[in-house]
């Protein structure tokens, strides 16, 4: 139990760093097609000051969505064995996917402005199935071992 | 050992001073509520009766008489699409009101699909408004009920400014010249376009934008000493700015802000760009910075030049003194209202009026310390 607690802790980070990276370069792209350039280093700094400060909103959303969508790949995957990888990996997918639309839904906003493309959207969503595959291999790993 | 006696020195020191300013600016005003339970109010306009019109955001404009009666609400006014930010916005008076009577309303207009600023203008007449006629409406029309701007302001040349606001998910929009989110615009008092306006051949941007890259612009006042225009506008978390409004100017939003996103995330890692105006000053954490006056009144000779500026987040009004075109001082006033303020505003006598943001908001007017207004 405290395993699978810490694998799905370090699924929660992982998504959280990947997404905060994905919304500072998704707002620094549009910033860039009004036609000013940011440098590499601009870049990177951006990115470090993004991931040490989405915690008091954006982490909690991202450790809600897989704290909500893992569990059901569990159910899934119990009965369907074979579908482990892709369970996992889709239900982080999707469960970042739905925390964005749903905000979207009900607040009339986006919560993090690059979901405002369909592109800032999807990376949130590959941010959430890298979350749920590397809390697929952890957890899996664990019980091989 | 040391630095924590320097620290607590230092500390003890500010508090002192800041008592002893807040003391002395008390000292010198009464503040008296003379109208209360009024449904969001989010400005006013004062009539040569010595009354006043005030617009609420719930979609009223209602009459206040000198001694405070409040009228039922003003008909003949357009339905407003009230819903989250949008309502009523702003009211004011044609420069020539006392001889034709027209008001000037902002409101949100339209559905939640599209909807927008709108500009109306009728003649007021006992407790009705009539020929009530659109002049001006911010296109694109858009789908969130948030960042409206609103504030209007007339020029000495006879020309109607008005801030618009990014609609909060369109903000890129305030980087086009040729969209009319996030600008402050120019138009006659018909809706036409000023011949002088920067873009007014339409080729390089909207023949109404007179400056662009504004967020949610809520404040808007001319100096009458200077003819100087001033604005203010919501930043996100942090980055409320106060700007000297030139035509043509790029404000630099959301390209360039000392805020970030409600997320925590930077908007942009610019903090400045080359080509677009600086704010003159700036708060972080915001203000939530509401109503603009710039002080030319009598009633307080010591107030003169200042500019009072409502604060709905910090509950307070920060009077800020200005001196060649820098803010060399900011003062935190009326503090003790402990209440949003939504508005701020001038009176022909030269009292300030303040007004508080809630469904029971208030009037208060702001009087010499002894003193009444007659």
């Amino acid at each position: 139990m405290v395993k699978t607690i810490g694998s799905f802790l370090l699924a929660v980070i992982t998504t959280y760093l990947l997404g905060a990276i994905f919304v500072s370069q998704g707002n620094i792209a549009a910033v860039v097609a009004l036609g000013f350039d940011i440098s590499f280093a601009q870049r990177l700094d951006a990115a470090v000051h993004d991931m040490l400060n989405m915690t008091d909103i954006y982490l909690p959303l991202v450790a809600i969505s897989l704290l909500l969508g893992l569990p059901v790949a569990y159910a899934i995957v119990r009965k369907r064995p074979h579908l482990g990888l892709i369970g996992y990996t889709l239900a982080g997918f999707v469960a970042l996917l739905a925390i964005h639309l749903i905000i979207k839904a009900v607040v009339g906003l986006s919560g993090v402005a690059p979901t405002r493309t369909l592109i800032g959207l999807l990376c949130q969503g590959i941010a959430g199935g890298v979350g749920g595959y590397l809390f697929y291999r952890l957890t899996t790993k664990l019980q091989n071992n | 050992m040391f630095w924590n006696k320097a620290k607590r020195l230092g500390v003890l020191l500010l508090t002192l001073s800041l008592i002893s300013i807040s003391a002395r600016a008390q000292s010198e005003y009464t503040l008296e509520t003379v109208a209360e339970g009024l449904n969001f109010p989010w400005s006013i306009a004062f009539l040569p009766s010595g009354g006043y019109l005030v617009a609420m955001r719930s979609g009223e404009v209602r009459n206040i008489s000198a001694d405070g009666t409040i009228s039922e609400p003003i008909t003949g006014l357009p339905e407003s699409y009230v819903m989250s930010q949008g309502g009523y916005f702003d009211i004011t008076l044609d420069p020539e009101f006392a001889s034709n009577q027209r008001i000037y309303l902002s409101f949100a207009h339209g559905t939640p699909e599209a909807n927008g600023t709108r500009i109306v203008t009728g003649t007021l007449k006992g407790s009705a408004v009539t020929d009530v006629t659109p002049i001006f409406t911010v296109t694109p029309l858009k789908d969130t009920p948030v960042h409206y701007g609103g504030k209007m302001l007339f020029q000495s040349d006879g020309t109607l400014l008005m801030t618009t606001g990014d609609g909060f998910e369109y903000r890129e929009a305030a980087q086009d010249p040729h969209n009319l989110m996030g600008k402050i615009i120019r138009i006659n008092t018909d809706g036409s376009i000023p011949a002088d306006n920067p873009f007014a051949d339409g080729d390089s941007g909207h023949p109404a934008v007179w400056s662009y890259g504004h967020r949610n612009p809520q404040g808007l006042d001319l100096d009458p000493a200077t003819d100087d225009v001033y604005a203010h506008e919501h930043g996100a978390k942090g980055g409320d700015e106060l700007n000297l409004i030139k035509p043509t100017v790029n404000y630099g939003w959301p390209a360039v802000t000392k805020g970030i996103n409600y997320s925590g995330a930077y908007v942009s890692p610019l903090r400045s760009a080359p080509g677009l105006e600086e704010p003159l000053t700036h708060w972080t954490p915001s203000i939530g910075a509401s109503g603009l006056a710039i002080y030319r009144g009598d009633a307080f000779p010591q107030w003169r030049g200042k500019h009072f500026i409502g604060a709905l987040v910090a509950e307070d009004v920060r009077m800020l003194t200005l001196d060649a075109g820098e803010v060399t001082q900011e003062e935190i006033v009326f503090s003790e209202i402990a209440a949003r303020i939504r508005d701020v505003r001038v009176s022909p006598t030269g009292m300030l009026y303040l007004l508080t943001d809630s469904d029971q908001g208030k009037v208060i007017r702001v009087t010499p310390a002894r003193s009444e207004e007659s």
